[in-house]
């Protein structure tokens, strides 16, 4: 008897929070997902009318950094913020599939690359609109319940703590316009070419002097923690190479811009076993550009991105220097 | 595994599924499995350090148990005691030492090369040492039979509930469980559950949330003064609050829904009116280890008043070192014995000033008094808990004050200051609502009369309280911090 009313009380209760869970679902789908900025990349990336020939790879520092709308059409820039080498192989591999006139990939070349900070995510979720799930196996080689939780958040995005997140941040926006009668403002900022761009730009030089140096401080502990060299993001590198070998497509790296405080603090990590493990690869080559604006720090906006002048400048430069490479 | 992660809200119902399905005669299998895997899921060599400790204490308290010679069973203990705390100390506290030593070393100019040691603090070390502790005590004195069964004790020794950051149980409580017939109760369950939910909303929702602004802080207490310092110590007491207790909640929820009972842990500790009372409220399992096995043993209160003192600084300062093998955790036990003995000496000389003021004559107006004076003292003593160094800490007792004027002189002041906290202001806000729920539905659960009428409330209403708390967690609370008792 306990059994049967444990079991039906159950039933109800669970049926109750799947309806109440999927309202906020179908929520979070019509007001977040429908113009995600990530899924808006993959279904650009996808339209067959893009044939780039030289395509970014990696995090925020390319996606921020470079604007392909000012380098012409034969770039494509597919880089995105907190995006590692295990899913720059991933969009490789989607690449090389549907796009045949590729010539040139570029990967960050930063000190950042194969840190702890870049390795721990185990999401891979959001690859799975792009690619198989057996690629991603090849990758991740996650345990069952990475798995188990990825599959969860592709099919139900709210079982991920992250889309939770995003979710409380939109609905609190939508019941304040509710009552500031203010329109919703629009979350993403596109250029014409799909693109994530900056909504302001924001001037390191402007930052007083105690924020910036905390800011600095506190982005390179995060950024540049032990152990700096993952094998497993090595790993990811050496697959892109070998990827691009076969396919005849050469590999360029690009250290961006940081501001000198940045490069200052950094001095003080191990970022030369970084950049001992990137001179052993077969980079066509290695264009350094984070000393590049140590005079112009206001074209940042933060201690490692650039802001739409300085990206539009540096953008100019970038593609004058990949033309020589490409000839 | 964390009680907060998908692993254990999978592995859970599973085993407790499993627990009712099976014969009573195959349970402690089933519960034995279980809390290997459980254990084992963080490191698996741990769960064999902990299958040898189970092993001599186990051997340890059958031969005291068939020694008639009293002499050859205190040996039999005092062997097993050193194990134990050999263990203890080799994980816990043998790099705490051997810096204290290299340090010593170096102001006496003398060479000391023992290298410090790349060692994992086992996982629950200091609850399962305390837990064999009190088990092989007892059975010296007789107050429990040694366990014959091997499973059976094992099962005991590493019931996942508690195993990582307890209730410490006692043999006496928890071993006949094993063998009882625990039935499918729908009351027990249901309240069971409901338990755990508030656990997690405990720990997820509050605590996280509160460790934002302590984190921010008290990474860095340099960079602030005054009220910031101020307020996230306030915030640290409920953090540490509403982690550790939402810990004990859904270890004490998980062990009844399959039928065991775990005791109290925790009960309303922040409506203590004396540090006395505290300890009576706080961490009840560890607290009363102390009590049974240290200070009783020592003499107690049975003794002179000096030696009281002595007993009682001694209880705490081992308290202090159990929590953590650093300084900052020495002098939060010294604190709290010196509130102690500070407590014994100025008792009578307290009750006088209180009916020399009148404020007998308002037994409220007294109560909320003293509640306030001991939150006061024990907030305090956090900050030594909390703070990374003692340096930090001199600090933020030296600086509590230091501008303090000006950062609440001006709402923009205030506002200025509260935004340095890296919470937002609805999070702020959001915190302070949450600590007065607690204290409010604490004041609920302490009411049998407010409870039965809850549950004569239509399922509906419930229900939809429920989901409430559900989607709090949800969607308001944090997932990445483990709980804070798991580095003890």
């Amino acid at each position: 008897m306990p059994t049967r009313a444990l079991c039906r009380s159950g039933i109800i209760f669970i049926f109750g929070f799947v309806v109440l869970f999927a309202i906020c679902s179908v929520y979070y789908q019509v007001r977040v997902l429908q113009s995600d900025n990530l899924l808006r990349q993959f279904e650009y990336v996808k339209q067959e009318s893009l044939q780039p020939e030289v395509v970014f790879f990696g995090d925020s520092h390319p996606a921020m950094d470079v604007r392909t709308s000012v380098m012409g059409e034969r770039y494509f820039n597919f880089a995105f913020p907190s995006f590692n080498l295990r899913e720059a192989y991933l969009k490789a591999q989607f690449i090389l599939e549907h796009k045949p006139h590729v010539r040139a990939f570029v990967i960050p070349a930063d000190d950042h690359i194969f840190s702890v900070y870049r390795a721990e995510d185990r999401n891979f979720a959001p690859m799975l609109h792009l690619v198989r799930l057996r690629d991603v196996w090849q990758v991740y080689r996650f345990r069952p319940l990475d798995a188990l939780v990825s599959l969860a958040t592709y099919a139900v995005p709210l079982s991920h703590p992250m889309h939770r997140q995003e979710f409380v941040r939109v609905f609190k926006k939508d019941v304040a316009s509710l009552f500031t009668g203010e329109s919703l403002e629009r979350d993403l900022f596109w250029d014409d070419r799909d693109q994530l761009i900056l909504r302001e730009g924001k001037s390191w030089s402007d930052i007083p002097e105690g924020q910036r140096k905390e800011s600095v401080a506190s982005r390179v502990h995060v950024q540049l923690r032990d152990p700096l060299v993952n094998g497993k993001l090595i790993s990811a590198l050496e697959r892109i190479f070998t990827l691009a070998q076969a396919h005849g497509v050469m590999v360029i790296g690009v250290r961006y811009p940081v501001v000198r405080e940045y490069q200052d603090h950094a001095r003080f990590m191990d970022i030369a076993s970084v950049r001992a493990v990137l001179a052993a690869m077969p980079f066509r080559a290695i264009l350094d550009y984070q000393q590049l604006y140590d005079d112009r720090q206001d074209l940042f906006q933060d201690e490692d991105h650039l802001n739409e002048t300085g990206a539009l400048l540096f953008s100019q430069r970038l593609a004058s220097d990949l033309e020589a490479l490409l000839r | 595994m964390l009680f907060t992660s998908l692993s254990y809200l999978l592995f859970f119902p599973t085993v407790a599924v499993a627990y009712f399905v099976l014969p009573q005669r195959f349970r402690w299998v089933l519960l034995l499995v279980a809390s290997t895997f459980f254990y084992a899921s963080w490191k698996p060599i741990y769960a064999l350090l902990l299958f040898c400790s189970m092993i001599v204490n186990f051997l340890a308290a059958l031969a005291m148990g068939r020694e008639t010679n009293r002499k050859l069973r205190l040996e039999y203990l005092w062997f097993a005691i050193a194990i134990n705390l050999a263990l203890l100390l080799f994980f816990k506290y043998f790099n705490f030492i051997n810096d204290e030593l290299r340090s010593l070393f170096g102001f006496a100019g003398l060479p000391y090369d023992m290298p410090a040691l790349k060692i994992l603090l086992p996982l629950g070390i200091s609850f399962y040492t305390f837990q064999f502790l009190g088990y092989l005590i007892d059975v010296y004195r007789g107050t429990v039979a040694p366990e014959r069964h091997f499973g059976v004790f094992a099962a005991f020794s590493s019931f996942f509930p508690q195993l990582i950051a307890g209730p410490i149980a006692r043999a006496v409580d928890l071993l006949p469980q094993f063998r009882a017939v625990h039935l499918l109760e729908y009351r027990r369950i249901v309240d069971s559950l409901l338990l755990i939910l508030w656990g997690f909303f405990k720990k997820v929702v509050i605590a996280d949330n509160l460790a934002v602004a302590v984190n921010t802080v008290y990474d860095h207490p340099e960079r602030f003064t005054g009220l910031p310092l101020i307020v996230t110590t306030v915030f640290f007491a409920f953090q540490i609050y509403c982690d550790f207790s939402g810990y004990s909640d859904i270890a004490i929820g998980s062990a009844r829904v399959m039928g065991f009972s775990l005791g109290d842990n925790f009960l309303r500790p922040y409506s203590a009116r004396s540090i006395r009372d505290f300890w009576r409220r706080w961490h009840i399992s560890l607290s009363s280890w102390f009590r049974d096995y240290v200070y009783i043993p020592l003499g107690g209160n049975r003794v002179s008043s000096l030696r009281r003192s002595f007993n009682l600084m001694a209880v705490f300062l081992l308290c202090g070192l159990w929590h953590g093998a650093a300084w900052t955790f020495v002098v939060w036990g010294a604190l709290h014995g010196f509130y102690q003995i500070w407590g014994v000496m100025t008792r009578s000389m307290r009750e006088r000033l209180a009916r020399m003021s009148g404020l007998v004559r308002f037994p409220r107006l007294l109560d909320a008094w003293q509640v306030a004076c001991t939150f006061l003292l024990v907030t305090l003593a956090w900050v030594f808990f909390r703070a990374a160094t003692f340096t930090d800490a001199v600090y933020i007792f030296t600086h509590f004050t230091t501008g303090l004027a000006d950062q609440i002189g001006s709402f923009a002041g205030l506002r200025e200051t509260l935004g340095n906290l890296s919470m937002s202001k609805t999070l702020f806000v959001g915190s302070i609502l949450s600590i007065i729920l607690l204290e409010g539905v604490q004041w609920l659960q302490q009411h049998e009369g407010m409870r039965h009428g809850f549950r004569q409330m239509p399922k509906a209403l419930r229900y939809a309280v429920y989901y409430v708390i559900i989607f709090a967690i949800l969607f308001a609370g944090r997932w990445e911090t483990p709980f804070i008792y798991f580095q003890f």
